[in-house]
């Protein structure tokens, strides 16, 4: 491979300027005034079962990248159980993939965990107003003002003090037996048998920038979903007993959005264009385990990737311990600490400090950043880097730094306690968004030896064991060729 | 094919203890981008560390002891005094913008919501929109125990907001030299409470300070080519700081700006007997007060270039002319204000609300506003359809008010003028085009 092609990698080419008609596949405004009809069907799954689905599209028109495949759980009992704030209905996929014909277009592993990272970068605002009834998620944050006291003297008329912050759902704060907690709307309670949705592009973000033109491809086209293990489908209220979550397989479908143009054009589209080229990006997953002591001591793990031009690499580390009897599950990444806990004193446990976590990525010979880092403001930075938008999660979420999360409830379960020698390894949200993520800038194919990252997770106290998971994002070039497709990685 | 790069840069005059504070003798940080083939992607460029506050040396800020606040809006901005850019090649200042905290002051809270705020801004610069909360969490939390505040936050400017890369090689720009002056201690801290006697003494700190950013390496053909242009030129906007204190009815401010392509002008206003005054938010954009915090609210509000009302034909005649006792600021002050800083049509997010825009005649001043404090400021925007400004070179711009100022209580005007400037480089050297 030349390196012109290398240069074509890391974006989509350019619509052809002679080209007559429009380019009907990029998720964009249109310059058309043509008509455009869109056809929505309500696909089921060819296959079904608590395990696993498939659904074969129908190959006609173009596929709407913003088509829905919507997931439920059948009610365990009549208890409040709810999906994990920062994951949704997503916690229900392992893993998903898109076929066609005997070719693998797009497959992610690990998806719901991926879902954990990717939710960060949805800003507040969109996550409770429309996030929390499409697909159940709601990451927003809300000031936790003392009404137990007047402003030091500011008297009753200027009562504007809020000593912490906490989640929001939109509904309030409620004190009930010496603890004060705020509870999901009704239509999120799993004991209500929600619906939720997730959009095609979440789950194959390869669609985000293309749309399939299924009627130009003569292979079946099939969409695979692998459900996740019961126990982390869903979490139980706080003085709710765990339960099977089981897959309401009724409600398993695929809304799928057909566009049609005018005949004409789709033909002229198909004859124009006998070869597509779709430049997109695959995510590989692979996991590690860690325990406290070895987390503590430098670690090199080698991420692979060797001989493909790699643009990013997540990672984060997940306590086994957390179970569905918490706020979010397993789907979190730890941070070190060592039990700083809101209303301590600084300095009223001796030695205690937030730990670090030094890390740092080596290919081709050389590291990508000149010094390891270990600021956790500057580990913030890179995962902004790394996407272009910043992870809308706070400093206590993120770094376990600061003491303002509160000391309320979240459907029961207390949110500051994340802090590491609390039950299963912590119930709340304090220290739990702590993902990695960083850029690999110098557009260099990666060498035989591979990706090796070199880490350190200071004081990870919990004594239980750790799971570290990171996905490589490799840059993939798929085409379609006369109704086949190929594809490889570049 | 272009490649990037990332770089750690520590400051040229870093201490033996790596610990850099205005109270010890170190008011200025400098870190030096050396000059090299490649250009600097202003985006990227990040001042990162970490923070303490102290009571006196050796003692931390603690939780319900100590009365030690700052500004919850501007977190580790609060103690940046100017932001200043120059060529390291030839010295020649690129960009300077004074009272640079300030500046931000206003620009910060126009231009990112609350969550934005509780958020990632509270992780990259400690801002957290409650005074109480902020207190808390950053001025106490950094203990005794060895956690400080860690933060890795932008410098705003017109020459790192651009989207153009900055070329470093000798025959361009020549390397940066980025200082940034330290504020001073009575300015960047204040007391929650109605005294300062315990925290006469305090001080913040900065410990294990970089400057981290990435640059792009042409491919050999683009560097050849950029290298052998005799002369070249680079498009950035910059913030032109100007001061003047009104202490009348009738405040008028006045000044010749010097600037050729002009594209908006605001301003932010404080007691002047809160500068540098530990019992008062010294960083607060208030409206005018009077001395007992009774709001002086403005009645009528005009700009002029050239003695002429411009770009505002028309008085913005405001709610308070028809009602003293109506506590909404006027709507149009607040728009034109929020427009001056960035197109109002482009602001999706914002932290200006009628909560902190309301005049509530607070002895206590802004201690207690919630939503992070108050948003007040006034302004105006030139040109909003060709982007291209408008010329202030040989004119005076305006701001004249009748407002209800009636006791003795300097106000301080922190003007800010957004203008477009040019920078030319080739063999004579470097010259900014304003």
């Amino acid at each position: 491979m030349d390196s012109s092609d290398d240069a074509t990698m890391l974006q989509r080419a350019p619509v052809r300027q002679e080209q007559i008609v429009p380019d009907l596949l990029k998720v964009s405004p249109m310059e058309t005034s043509t008509a455009t009809d869109v056809e929505t069907s309500i696909t089921e799954p060819v296959v079904i079962s608590d395990n696993f689905c498939r659904f074969v599209l129908l190959n006609k028109g173009i596929l709407h990248s913003h088509s829905k495949v919507t997931l439920a759980l059948t009610a365990p009992d009549a208890n409040s159980r709810f999906f994990p704030p920062n994951v949704g209905v997503a916690s229900l996929i392992e893993r998903c993939a898109l076929k066609v014909g005997t070719k693998t277009l797009q497959e992610i592993d690990g998806y719901n965990f991926l879902t954990a990272y990717k939710s960060m970068f949805i800003n507040n605002e969109h996550q409770i107003e429309r996030e929390l009834v499409q697909s159940g998620r709601c990451i927003a944050h809300e000031f936790r003002y003392s009404d137990a006291v007047d402003t030091l003297a500011g008297g009753a008329a200027n009562d504007t003090l809020a000593p912490t912050y906490g989640l929001s759902t939109g509904k309030e704060y409620k004190t009930e037996n010496a603890s004060t907690n705020v509870i999901l709307p009704q239509y999120a309670d799993i004991k209500n048998s929600p619906v939720f949705q997730i959009a095609l592009s979440d789950l194959f973000p390869m669609l985000k920038q293309t749309q399939l033109p299924l009627y130009m491809m003569k292979e079946q086209v099939s969409i695979e979903l692998t459900f996740a293990p019961s126990a982390v489908r869903a979490q139980s209220a706080s003085l709710v007993a765990s339960a099977t979550y089981t897959i309401d397989t009724n409600e398993v479908k695929f809304i799928a959005d057909y566009i049609y143009y005018p005949q004409q054009m789709m033909d002229a589209y198909a004859e124009a264009n006998q070869q597509i080229t779709i430049n997109h990006f695959d995510y590989r997953h692979s996991k590690f385990s860690l325990t406290s002591a070895t987390a503590a001591e430098q670690q090199i793990r080698n991420l692979g990737g060797a001989g493909r031009i790699v643009t990013k690499v997540i990672t984060g580390v997940q306590s086994n311990a957390t179970n569905d009897l918490s706020i979010l599950n397993q789907f979190h990444a730890m941070c070190p600490e060592t039990g700083m806990e809101f209303g301590q004193l600084p300095g009223a446990v001796a030695g205690q400090n937030n730990g670090s976590i030094t890390y740092n990525i080596k290919y081709n010979d050389r590291f990508l950043y000149p010094i390891d880092v270990s600021n956790s403001a500057r580990h913030f930075h890179n995962v902004a880097q790394a996407e272009g938008v910043p992870p809308f999660v706070t400093r206590e979420e993120y770094s376990h730094q600061g003491v303002a999360l509160t000391g309320d409830h979240f459907m029961g379960y207390q949110q500051v306690a994340g802090t590491a020698a609390s039950a299963l390894g912590g119930r709340g949200i304090n220290g739990r968004f702590a993902w990695l993520s960083n850029r690999l800038n110098r557009n260099e194919r990666v060498n035989s030896r591979g990706l090796e990252v070199y880490f350190k997770y200071d004081t990870l106290d919990n004594g239980s064991a750790f799971t570290q998971r990171s996905w490589i994002e490799m840059v993939k070039l798929t085409q379609l060729t006369g109704g086949y497709i190929t594809t490889t990685l570049a | 094919m272009a490649t990037q790069s990332n770089h750690e840069i520590v400051p040229s005059n870093v201490t033996s203890n790596a610990k850099i504070s205005y109270r010890n003798g170190n008011p200025v940080i400098q870190f030096i981008i050396g000059e090299q083939d490649a250009m600097l992607l202003g985006n990227t460029l990040r001042f990162t560390g970490q923070f303490n506050c102290l009571v006196k040396n050796g003692s931390s800020s603690t939780s319900n002891v100590s009365p030690l606040a700052m500004s919850e809006k501007l977190g580790v901005y609060s103690t940046i005094d100017t932001l200043t850019i120059k060529s390291q090649k030839t010295g020649q200042t690129i960009e300077t913008i004074r009272h640079y905290n300030r500046f931000l002051a206003s620009y910060l809270p126009v231009t990112s919501s609350q969550q934005d705020n509780i958020g990632h801004a509270y992780t990259s610069s400690l801002i957290l929109p409650n005074y109480d909360a902020q207190t808390q969490s950053v001025v106490n939390i950094p203990s005794s125990s060895g956690t400080a505040n860690s933060f890795c936050c932008a410098l705003p400017c017109g020459l790192f907001n651009g989207r153009n890369p900055i070329p470093l090689m000798p025959e361009a720009i020549g390397g940066l030299l980025i200082e940034l002056h330290l504020a001073p201690d009575s300015q960047v801290f204040h007391s929650n409470t109605d005294s300062s006697a315990s925290i006469t003494d305090s001080f913040y700190e900065f410990s294990n300070i970089s400057l981290v950013c990435e640059t792009m390496t042409p491919d050999p053909a683009t560097l050849q080519q950029m290298k052998s242009q005799s002369s070249s030129t680079f498009e950035y906007n910059s913030i032109n700081t100007y001061y003047q204190t009104i202490n009348s009815a009738n405040g008028i401010i006045n000044f010749q700006l010097g600037l050729s392509r002009v594209l908006g002008v605001f301003a932010n206003i404080v007691p002047a007997a809160h500068i540098n005054n530990l019992l008062y938010d010294g960083l607060a954009t208030l409206y005018p007060t009077n001395t007992d915090g009774s709001s002086a609210a403005i009645t009528e509000l005009f700009f002029t270039r050239n003695g002429t009302k411009f770009p505002l034909d028309f008085n913005v005649n405001t709610l308070q002319q028809k009602d003293a006792n109506n506590p909404t600021v006027d709507p149009q002050i607040v728009y034109y204000y929020m427009d001056a800083i960035k197109k109002f049509a482009d602001i999706t997010r914002t932290s200006i609300n009628q909560v902190n825009t309301r005049y509530s005649d607070d002895p206590r001043f802004d201690k207690d506003v919630a939503d992070g404090g108050c948003g007040f400021g006034v302004g105006v925007a030139f040109d909003r359809i060709s982007d291209q400004g408008v010329d202030f070179r040989n004119v005076n711009f305006g701001i004249n008010m009748s407002l209800g100022l009636t006791s003795d209580a300097p106000q301080a005007f922190y003007v800010f003028c957004h203008a477009k400037n040019t920078l030319v480089f080739g063999g004579s050297g470097l010259q900014v085009l304003s």
